[in-house]
């Protein structure tokens, strides 16, 4: 079925889909039922300026059958809400070709669940919004990338109230950022991290990220120079809380609670650096860092200038600062 | 309304003037063309509309819903605004679409008639040629949830002016504005909050006048060395300025203000041509202003400047590594806090 300009309507004047559709021209669809395949992709998109309202409906495809929902480059302006994705490999897919101008997708009250590879995949992204939307049981949750990503970083985001359980790689991965806020959204049993950047800057902000019975990885990992403010987010049960790899972020009013003495690993609330990763005048500022293993922060050697001030760095048995770089300084006020 | 003069175009194909009009289940009043309403009353569109050189659809009463319902309104290089307000129209809100090209995606250009109640949330607003949203006198406004994406070096985001405006900016997303985001004249209290500004050009944030504003949680980024722009720029007094990220412009935070509080903000990577490009500046008229706990860092030129005519402000507490010349107090009276750190 291919959908265009002249077809019946819906009750106010939306264009039904009530099964397999190419959408090839603008314009507001509504899916009227449910749509189960058992391959290929039941919704493309080949158009610029389409709205989906998936009213309240789902989209199912066997757990190897593909995508369900696949945008084509170099169609923009996509928004998709109200639903469910069930099954396949893919979610929402954009099939890029480098050298277009990118997409632009809003992604509103969407559950996800299971996606065998990545729930959400944008690979040429210039703004991309999900909110309140869940992903469940999916091997990524949500990977945007930019296939200029060194030199022309261009995406822009907002991720607000969503809910990442069950992710076998990363919750959030961006690569090629340029400006970013992620708030209020809930990470459980991210695999590798609930947050992972790479390059520019952004706001990280009431956030919660926890580990289940198993030892969890890394809460937030900031790399290639991904820099901004991780404020009053709470981890519970991580194996890093926060891990930065860039220089001038400010980690304030974060609660870290490190995982059980005997769930083993080298558990660390904030780690500046790695090896061969800078981490340089970042500001560590109240947080409240309760370690029973490992360091609450940690400077590796490639960590240099950072301030740490007014911390709470009690714990139940883990280290309180474990400074291995260099011209790091207690600016006081913590409490050991 | 009192003021309103409204003028009728020929040629439309709808004109929303009388209850004859025929009425979709819900009872709102649908859309199918260029329209002018005349009528209080909810609205939705019922199909995308495409306009050339006029409007698609004119609001000339009070008390006006229009749910764009998921469609689309485009215009042309010839399309002055895509949906005009008459002056006098005091309450009008729109959802919950997208309007694309033509000069100006919303306009109400009367300053002599009673100022405007705009509420705006859910809309995508798209390769328009100038700023998107433009309101010459308004009494409140608020934009909720909205995307602005300009491209080929056009487009702003919105202009609100007003003699004693109130409103709120909250969850926007903008990118690739080359006018700026958001500018606002005459405020009596304001909230921006949530927003993120990516390679907006001008100012990302301008409240260029009046009192009373919450400017907290927003992320603006610039593509450094090549933008002279300023990330926000407020000349109002009584500003509350926290919790932002302000990444990659030639000036992070200009400030000409009174008695404002500016904490726990992220100034990084101001860098303009050769060694300039600011953190944070306060200009001349700035005082009594307090600068805390922020972390400045990575900027070319000053970390924290207090120009010349400053008196009275307060800086403590701030991370100031990195930046090329660290603190620039240029004025007088200005006062070091203590717990600043170079």
């Amino acid at each position: 079925m291919s959908v265009v300009a002249g077809v019946a309507r819906a009750d106010q004047g939306r264009i039904p889909i009530f099964g397999p559709v190419t959408i090839t021209q603008p314009g507001s669809y509504v899916l009227t039922r449910d749509i189960t395949v058992s391959s290929g992709t039941p919704i493309n998109i080949q158009a610029s300026n389409v709205t989906i309202d998936l009213n309240g409906h789902s989209l199912t495809n066997s757990p190897t059958g593909g995508r369900l929902i696949t945008i084509f480059s170099p169609s923009t302006n996509i928004r998709i809400a109200n639903g469910r994705l069930v099954g396949g490999v893919r979610g929402i897919d954009y099939n890029t070709s480098t050298g277009n101008a990118g997409t632009s997708v809003s992604i509103h009250a969407v559950d996800f669940e299971p996606q065998g590879e990545i729930a959400v995949d944008i690979s040429n992204a210039i703004s991309f919004e999900m909110t309140s939307s869940s992903i469940t049981n999916a091997y990524t949750g949500v990977l945007i990338t930019n296939p200029n990503a060194t030199t022309d970083p261009r995406v822009t985001a907002r991720l607000v109230g969503n809910r990442f359980a069950r992710i076998t790689h990363y919750g959030v991965i961006i690569t090629g950022m340029r400006s970013f806020i992620a708030t209020d959204n809930e990470f459980s049993d991210s695999g590798l991290a609930g947050i992972f950047l790479v390059m520019g800057s952004g706001l990280i902000t009431r956030n919660v990220f926890s580990a289940g019975v198993a030892l969890g990885t890394i809460g937030i990992d900031l790399q290639g120079g991904a820099t901004g403010l991780v404020l009053d987010n709470t981890f519970k049960g991580l194996e890093r809380g926060v891990w930065a790899m860039s220089n001038g972020n400010r980690i304030a009013g974060n609660l870290i609670i490190g995982p059980p003495a005997s769930a083993g690993g080298s558990p660390r609330g904030i780690v500046l650096g790695a090896s061969g990763f800078a981490a340089d005048r970042n500001l560590i500022e109240i947080n409240r860092i309760d370690m029973q293993s490992g360091c609450a922060i940690q400077f590796t050697p490639d960590s240099h200038d950072n301030i740490y001030r007014i911390n709470t760095l009690r714990g139940s048995g883990g280290l309180a600062v474990c400074n291995n770089g260099t011209g790091n300084v207690d600016a006081g006020g913590n409490v050991y | 309304m009192t003021t309103r003069q409204p003028v009728l175009i020929a040629g439309l194909a709808l004109l929303l003037g009388g209850w004859s009009a025929a009425r979709a289940d819900e009872g709102r009043t649908p859309i199918f063309g260029q329209t002018i309403i005349t009528r209080p009353g909810s609205y939705f569109l019922a199909r995308g509309l495409t306009v050339d050189g006029t409007e698609a659809i004119t609001i000339g009463a009070d008390n006006v819903t229009i749910d764009l319902n998921g469609q689309t309104i485009r215009g042309s290089t010839f399309t002055p605004s895509l949906i005009q307000i008459y002056g006098g129209t005091t309450s009008v809100r729109i959802r919950n679409g997208r309007l694309a090209g033509g000069v100006s995606s919303i306009g109400y250009d009367s300053t002599l008639a009673p100022p405007i109640r705009l509420y705006l949330q859910n809309v995508d607003f798209v390769d328009m040629l100038g700023t998107a949203v433009n309101i010459e006198s308004a009494s409140h406004v608020e934009v909720v949830g909205c995307r602005f994406h300009g491209s080929g070096g056009m487009g702003g985001g919105a202009q609100f002016q007003g003699t004693a405006l109130s409103g709120r900016f909250t969850d926007n997303l903008l990118t690739d504005l080359a006018f700026g985001g958001l500018k606002v004249f005459g405020t009596r209290q304001f909230l921006v909050r949530g927003n993120v500004f990516s390679n907006v050009g001008a100012e990302g944030i301008f409240l260029g006048s009046g009192q009373a504003a919450l400017i907290e949680g927003n992320t603006l980024a610039a593509i450094a060395g090549t933008d002279t722009t300023w990330g926000m720029r407020l000349e109002i007094d009584g500003a509350l300025v926290q919790n932002n990220v302000i990444s990659g412009y030639t000036i992070g935070l200009h400030l000409s203000s009174r008695g404002s509080r500016v904490a726990h903000n992220v100034v990084r990577n101001a860098v303009s041509t050769g060694s300039s490009g600011t953190g944070i500046a306060l200009f001349s008229s700035s005082r009594d202003t307090l600068i805390f706990r922020n972390q400045i860092e990575g900027n070319a030129g000053c970390g924290l400047e207090l120009g010349s005519g400053t008196t009275g402000n307060v800086y403590r507490s701030n991370m100031l590594r990195g930046n090329a010349l660290g603190l620039c107090d240029n004025g007088a009276g200005n006062i070091d806090g203590g717990g600043n750190i170079q």
